[in-house]
């Protein structure tokens, strides 16, 4: 009796997925498809994909970026264009670039704004992903989408001059500021004002946090944070003193004595001069946020590895005979000490590499082992034959072979395996790992979820995929 | 088989309903100053040359090579050279035709047309009747109005000089001159006007043979005056280019006991003075003025300063001194007040106790035809602290401070329109209204001004017109543009 309910059940489902399937609405966005589709090529050229490696935009492009919103951009030739979910050519122009380049736009985060260059003009505007309208005209020579929702544009290269907008398209900063401090801290706009250095000082979301602040200078940390200095003049009894601000993260000191150096918006590492009889000595220090130091007095300066966000500082002591390295996870505050490994040995394999997922977490492969940083059991171990391990996503592994065999794991279950002449597509990767790409030897590509399942194969003849960045 | 019948009936009405509908959407484009026109001269992505009216749509189609404004309802168009229109005797890039507000063509073809004076007439120019001279083009005038030629193709060269309202046709070895304004004849000279080292400048003189009765002065220079539209002759024995424009004709008259005394004469735009060659100390030509350093009747040193139109900027014992970084002579007074003479022109302006001149030059709006004098000055404050601060002064005096304060981190570019060009980074412009309120944002790479209250802007590499409240009329789209 069971069964006949299951089968019946499972006839109900799968009418109303080929309904919603036929009805077009297969609008998955997500790392790899945007409006249900995938850039893909076929003979030379690109088009459009759906789930099941169908083309449902017919592969006649030059080049394409992927849909956002309800736009993509397509090059013919000398004509670049957006078009819509359907391919209809929707007459918005973009200007040429040469044929060899790619059609050359960038999105936000959130993919609702499209920096692009307008035909005529040559110059760049933001338009708008839903509407098709450029909300930020098309005046200037760049355009930055900064973290946290706020459009950079400049006008002029070098010495130029920088405004600011919101995600919505309204202006915050009008374009003469002469110089700006990106951070993820804050964003700084300096200008001089009869003959003074002004700064107006935002949080990333575009709040105020100060106005018309005379400054000194302005600059953004290794870390990326952004900064600036005020000095103030000499007195008969004191110095002039120069300060350092670092907004939103409490910082209002002085350079002489302490100077926050690197960091991000949770941990951070100061420069500490004292003076004393036997001289001028320097100290290094790395704090979490909320002030809570986890490392005081270090001697030598730590380095950070911005890429993976990850803080080394050298513990080796003079004396010692092996060296001993402390890691710190600059998003979370985690620590790793006692490694004796240091991940940058010149041209060789590093014997300790960490890997920086889209979610922020951070994993950390030694030999074979990867760990999650701030937990000290191995969450994976590689294969006997695995010469190379990585993550892809949480609880998504990768193994690779020496004869470039590769397979993927979630937790400790194989779930794929390339076979022979395949090669499993570093590029052709989501940036979250949710999905990725194989090539076989006749050059064509299938396209795979991280927990193996396969979209399609390589009998769709589809030569190359695109994902969103 | 009914229903067939009611079908074109009703095709009809929805085509004659929808024509209807797109005539009463009217036409909402501009018709003052530059547009009051049939259009404006612009070009397209392709390079070719048409027509648009203040909403950037297609008025006259593009078809040419290039395209004049239109004055008084005629324009100048050019075509590319096609086998039957112009024999192929030598390089002649383009055919020009003259086209009416329409676009028809009603005149041409042409090796070369230019309208004249309010678009009355036309100087036009056909090949020559030699195969094998490059430079045998005649050169007539055609009248518009009349639809005929007011002067046949017989003069080799023609020029209209439009400040002195005249033209100037040669042919034959004389010289003809007309009023532009309705060809009437001025008057004919033999020969070719004399030219100076570097450019003809501001004078057209004639040299001729004296007859022979005048045996100290072997010549007579016949000078244009372009004031009067007539001619004034010099009897004299030399004359001298200063290389600026300005010629000096020396002349011999007998002094009453045996001897001769020379005569200088000054020529700018016209006769413009005479001195005892033994008064004059020192005369320098700068640009369009002249400084005379002469010998007063008290035997004193006196300074005369002339524009090159004849009028006499200056008289004094103080003397003008040619400043390159006040564009001209500049001349300090008691109590801060200087006085600057620049391109023939005189600006006044007083400066305080705590402020030292830093220097100027002219600005000229080219649309409102006014001229400033725009100068920078060192101000220093009561603690000490230095400021360079910038004013301007129109010809009639009117002051105006450009309080650095109101102007950012912007610079002066001169005037536009009746308004001020201001720069900014990235050699970006924007316009301010003379109280330094921004009104255009600086994100244009040009900005002229048009009649009208319009503007023609460059943004990227796209030409269009606004307004000066920043509103778009064309859009951008145009690689060039002809007003």
């Amino acid at each position: 009796m069971k069964k006949k309910v299951v089968i019946v059940i499972a006839l109900a489902l799968s009418v109303i997925l080929a309904l919603t399937l036929l009805a077009g609405c297969a609008k998955t966005t997500d790392s790899a498809f945007s409006q249900g589709m995938i850039a893909v090529q076929k003979d030379g050229l690109w088009g459009f994909a759906d789930e099941n490696g169908d083309i449902a935009i017919e592969c006649k492009y030059d080049s394409v970026s992927p849909f956002y919103g309800e736009y993509a951009a397509v090059q013919m030739g000398s004509r670049s264009f957006l078009i819509d979910v359907k391919g209809n050519d929707t007459g918005i122009e973009l200007a040429s670039v040469s044929v060899d380049a790619s059609v050359s736009v960038a999105a936000n985060e959130d993919r609702t704004l499209l920096a692009a260059r307008e035909k005529y003009t040559g110059l760049a505007g933001v338009l708008s992903t839903e509407s098709g309208e450029w909300v930020i005209r098309a005046a200037y020579d760049m355009i930055d989408f900064l973290e946290g929702g706020l459009v950079l544009v400049t006008i002029g290269s070098g010495s130029g001059n920088y405004g600011l907008f919101d995600a919505t398209g309204a202006e915050i900063c009008p374009v003469e500021y002469t110089d700006c401090a990106i951070g993820e801290n804050a964003v700084i706009m300096e200008k001089t004002v009869q003959g003074e250095r002004v700064a107006d000082v935002f949080a990333t979301d575009g709040t105020v946090i100060s106005e018309d602040v005379k400054i000194a200078d302005a600059g953004t940390t290794k870390g990326g944070l952004a900064y600036y200095e005020y000095t103030t003049p000499a007195t008969d009894t004191a110095a002039e003193k120069v300060n350092q601000v670092v907004p939103g993260m409490n910082w209002d000191k002085d350079t002489s004595v302490s100077e926050l150096i690197e960091g991000t918006t949770s941990v951070y590492v100061t420069e500490d001069t004292a003076t004393s009889a036997e001289g001028v000595t320097t100290t290094y220090s790395v704090f979490k946020a909320d002030g809570t130091a986890l490392f005081n007095g270090l001697t030598k300066a730590p380095v950070y590895y911005k890429d993976t966000g990850v803080l080394q500082i050298d513990r080796t002591a003079a004396d010692a005979t092996a060296p001993s390295y402390t890691y710190v996870d600059m998003k979370s505050g985690s620590a790793l000490e006692n490694v004796p490994n240091d991940f940058t040995v010149n041209g060789e394999t590093p014997a300790i590499s960490f890997m920086r997922l889209d979610d922020d977490s951070l994993y950390y492969a030694i030999g074979k082992e990867v760990f999650a940083m701030g937990n000290s059991t191995a969450v994976f171990t590689g294969a006997e034959d695995e010469e190379e391990v990585g993550v892809l996503a949480a609880n998504v592994f990768v193994g690779a072979t020496e004869t470039g065999v590769t397979r993927i794991y979630n937790g400790t279950a194989r779930v794929f395996e390339t076979g022979a002449g395949e090669a499993f597509s570093g590029s052709g990767m989501s940036v979250d790992g949710a999905y990725f790409a194989v090539t076989n030897a006749e050059g064509y590509v299938a396209l795979y979820k991280n927990d193996g399942t396969r979209l399609f194969g390589f009998d769709k003849e589809i030569t190359d995929v695109s994902f969103a960045e | 088989m009914s229903k067939k019948k009611f079908v074109p009936v009703i095709i009809v009405l929805a085509l004659v309903l929808a024509l209807a509908g797109v005539l009463a959407a009217c036409d909402k484009t501009e018709k003052e100053g530059v547009f009051a026109q049939a259009g404006i001269p612009v070009q397209d992505e392709y390079g070719f040359w048409g027509y648009v009216n203040s909403a950037g749509e297609e008025v006259i189609p593009f078809d040419y090579t290039w395209a004049s404004p239109f004055d008084n309802g005629t324009a100048v168009v050019a075509t590319a050279k096609t086998s039957y229109n112009v024999p192929d005797v030598y390089d002649v890039p383009d055919v020009f035709y003259l086209i009416n507000s329409g676009g028809s063509r009603i005149a041409g073809p042409y090796a070369y047309a230019q309208l004249i004076e309010g678009g009355n007439y036309a100087i036009v120019a056909k090949a020559g009747s030699s195969a094998f001279s490059e430079g045998d083009v005649l050169y007539g005038i055609y009248d518009i109005g009349a639809a005929a030629m007011a002067k046949d193709f017989a003069y080799s060269s023609m020029s209209w000089d439009k400040e002195a309202g005249a033209v100037f046709a040669e042919a034959d070895n004389f010289t003809y001159v007309w009023k532009a304004a309705d060809l009437s004849d001025v008057g004919v000279r033999a020969g070719a006007v004399e030219s100076g080292s570097g450019s003809q400048g501001y004078a057209y003189v004639w040299t001729e043979a004296a007859d022979a009765t005048d045996e100290l002065n072997a010549y007579v220079y016949q000078i244009y005056d372009q004031e009067n539209f007539g001619f004034t002759s010099v009897s004299g024995n030399d004359l001298t280019g200063s290389g600026y424009g300005w010629w000096c004709i020396s002349s011999d008259a007998a002094d009453g006991s045996g001897g001769t005394v020379t005569n200088y004469t000054f020529v700018g735009e016209k006769v413009v003075t005479t001195f005892p060659q033994a008064d004059v100390v020192s005369a320098e030509a700068e640009e369009d003025m002249l400084l005379l350093t002469v010998t007063n009747a008290e035997g004193g040193r006196e300074y005369l300063l002339f524009a090159a139109n004849g009028t006499q900027l200056y008289s004094g014992t103080q003397k003008p001194v040619l400043d390159s970084t006040s564009g001209g002579f500049i001349l300090e007074g008691e109590n801060g007040a200087y006085t600057v003479f620049v391109q023939g022109l005189k600006f006044s302006f007083t400066l305080n106790a705590q402020s030292t001149f830093a220097g100027g030059r002219i600005y000229e709006d080219a649309q409102t035809e006014e001229v400033y004098y725009g100068y920078t000055y060192r101000q220093e404050a009561e603690d000490g602290t230095i400021s360079v601060r910038l004013a301007a002064v129109a010809e009639d005096g009117t002051a105006y401070a450009f309080d650095p304060s109101v102007f950012g981190n912007k610079d002066f570019g001169g005037f536009v329109g009746g308004n001020v060009l201001v720069g900014s980074a990235g050699g970006r412009v924007g316009i301010a209204d003379k109280q330094g309120n921004m009104l255009v944002e600086c994100i244009y790479s040009d900005l002229r001004a048009l009649d009208g209250g319009y503007y023609a802007a460059k943004l990227g590499n796209a030409w269009g017109v606004i307004k000066a409240d920043g509103s778009q009329l064309t859009g951008f789209r145009f690689a060039d543009m002809g007003v």
